[in-house]
């Protein structure tokens, strides 16, 4: 039941992401979150397969993906897992991606394009504490959950003990 | 490096391994800078040093210069030392979440007027804040443990210590559900007349494991439907806080069961310019403030929860540089004189974390700003003590250092380094009612 509740969402965020612009797309899917919390409806993301993502059919610098300025971090607040023996869409060795996240709007500076990122966190090891990167552009406190960089998102896995986050792109955001 | 420590052992005479043990710990104690440094105009604080006697003085000595010296008193093993038992104004609990080892939380108690660490306690996983009764009988804290540290069997619990010897004395088990996050004060609180510990739960499903802190059961959970966090709200009442802005007020009997909930209207523009979700509390009052400055105060002595007109924290001028109110628990509320005093920085927008520089101090009566403390260092966390001649005290994650001023005037009095790892939130163990 859960894994048909999530590949709902994942479609519908996506759905969304690609059809709307970022404003639009966070005013509706919080709209959408309002008293909904109590099963997991949050925005949910799979993690990607790959290895590392593939950025090189996009012109110009994008940055190193092991520096918080680089693009996809523009609302982390945690370890990147790319220091930590992961990718900015994998995990390190040994952990598990949480499958429920929070979403953020990052524009990809070689294209120009807003992209929707999920936050996945890597869980079921101590703090990689490597490479602290905490950007807040768009964050929300707490009691808007699908917005919000500050709550540890070890859910759905094994245990919710934190490790890194990585940085995936879910979607394109354009303007209708 | 097992066989270098079997071959030193095996080899080395007893004696020998103490005069090398006495080299290590003079050589030590030489180089450290000290952990307290007052400010110049304090200088002449309070010394706290401690000797058990023992045993009859041996024989006398004489020194390098001929006169007689007796030796040092030997002294006992074993001695535990105890905090005292009445809290004082000025202490000071820093909580911390050890961002560097989550799964090692702590929290120390540091006296404000010397300086001196009385100790700490382990607090678990994620550790955010402890729960202190007004009473300040016992010390309550919402921790999470695993098994094998960061694997096995997942524990929740609420841990009972003395405030005295700082030991554990009880602990009642709760659904393994507690939130986790970056430390704020909403994550559990205790009904006002002490006896009902709500600690906030997510799963991402929302709820509250209610807990009788006197019979130390767990009474039961009461769902949120998609509120977050928990504040209290009289003696047999919570909030929450909704994500459409408004709060839900949670009334339980006195068996702790839910007996209703009221939902307020939306008070604030969710989207255009949130509050934060660290507001503080001023009698029935709470006083919550915007990423933009914007104060909107809460009146929760009725039934139902009134709200006054908004107010800016920043004058016209303040915005045009840039000023906002930021950190991780930016604001503190002296009750005694209605002084609000916020965390400030210069940074605009996605700023709302970000640590202060200053502190803007207000008359919350007539909202008007009357004094601007520069900092010592940037700080994340503010409190200010509850007595007449307050101290405030700051922190900041990546200092290791406390810091101590007058919240009178404004001025610094004492750093206490080291006092933890990544220091985070700043609770008081002394209120009036003590």
């Amino acid at each position: 039941m859960m894994k048909l509740l999530d590949r709902w969402m994942q479609s519908s965020a996506r759905h969304l992401a690609h059809h709307t612009s970022r404003r639009s797309v966070l005013r509706k899917l919080g709209i959408a979150m309002l008293g909904a919390a109590t099963v997991p409806l949050l925005p949910v993301a799979r993690a990607g397969r790959e290895p590392g993502p593939d950025e090189s059919s996009l012109p110009g610098d994008l940055g190193d993906p092991t520096k918080c300025e680089y693009w996809r971090n523009c609302a982390t607040d945690g370890f990147l897992c790319s220091c930590c023996g992961g990718t900015q869409v994998s995990c390190p060795p040994g952990t598990e991606m949480s499958p429920i996240t929070w979403i953020g709007t990052c524009m990809n500076p070689g294209d120009g394009r807003e992209y929707v990122i999920s936050y996945n966190d890597c869980c079921g090891k101590s703090t990689c504490n490597r490479c602290f990167c905490g950007r807040d552009e768009d964050d929300m406190p707490n009691y808007y959950p699908a917005r919000t960089n500050d709550i540890v998102w070890c859910m759905g896995t094994t245990n919710n003990v934190y490790h890194c986050t990585t940085t995936i792109v879910v979607g394109v955001a354009t303007e209708l | 490096m097992i066989t270098d420590y079997q071959w030193m052992v095996g080899t080395m005479a007893k004696r020998n391994i103490a005069l090398l043990l006495l080299v290590v710990f003079t050589a030590c104690g030489s180089d450290d800078e000290p952990l307290v440094s007052d400010s110049p105009a304090e200088l002449g604080a309070d010394e706290h040093t401690s000797a058990v006697a023992l045993v009859e003085i041996p024989p006398t000595y004489l020194d390098g210069g001929g006169a007689v010296t007796a030796p040092l008193p030997l002294e006992q093993v074993g001695h535990v030392e105890q905090v005292p038992a009445e809290p004082q104004p000025h202490w000071v609990w820093v909580s911390d979440q050890n961002f560097g080892s989550m799964p090692d939380g702590r929290a120390v108690l540091v006296d404000g007027d010397s300086g001196r660490v009385f100790g700490m306690l382990n607090t678990g996983y994620a550790f955010i804040a402890l729960t202190l009764p007004s009473s300040y009988h016992e010390i309550y804290s919402a921790e999470t443990y695993y098994s094998r540290t960061t694997r096995g069997e997942r524990t929740d619990v609420v841990s009972i210590y003395d405030p005295v010897d700082l030991t554990p004395k009880a602990e009642i088990v709760i659904p393994p559900k507690r939130a986790s996050s970056i430390p704020v004060m909403d994550s559990a609180t205790l009904t006002d007349d002490g006896q009902y510990m709500a600690v906030f739960n997510m799963t991402p499903g929302t709820s509250l494991s209610i807990v009788d802190v006197k019979t130390r059961q767990f009474v039961g959970e009461i769902p949120l439907n998609g509120c977050t966090m928990v504040w209290p709200a009289g003696t047999r009442r919570y909030f929450t806080m909704c994500s459409d802005g408004s709060m839900r007020l949670i009334t339980i009997d006195d068996d702790g069961k839910l007996t209703g909930t009221i939902q307020s209207r939306p008070f604030f523009a969710v989207l255009e310019d949130p509050v934060t979700e660290k507001p503080v509390r001023y009698g029935e009052k709470w006083v919550f403030v915007s990423f933009r400055g914007l104060v909107h105060e809460a009146d929760l002595s009725g039934e139902i929860p009134t709200f006054a007109d908004p107010w800016n924290l920043l004058q016209d001028a303040d915005a045009l540089d840039s000023w906002r109110p930021g950190g991780m628990q930016h604001l503190a509320m002296h009750e005694p004189s209605g002084r609000l005093f916020s965390l400030m920085h210069e940074g605009g927008g996605g700023t709302h974390q970000a640590p202060g520089n200053e502190v803007w101090v207000y008359d919350l009566a007539t909202r008007e700003r009357v004094q601007r403390i520069e900092l010592q260092e940037p700080a994340m966390s503010i409190q200010v003590s509850r007595d007449t001649a307050p101290l405030m005290f700051t922190v900041n994650v990546t200092s290791r250092a406390l810091q101590v001023y007058d919240a009178n005037d404004g001025r610094h009095l004492r750093t206490v380094e080291e006092v933890s790892l990544t220091p985070c939130l700043l609770q008081l163990p002394w209120s009036p009612a003590l």
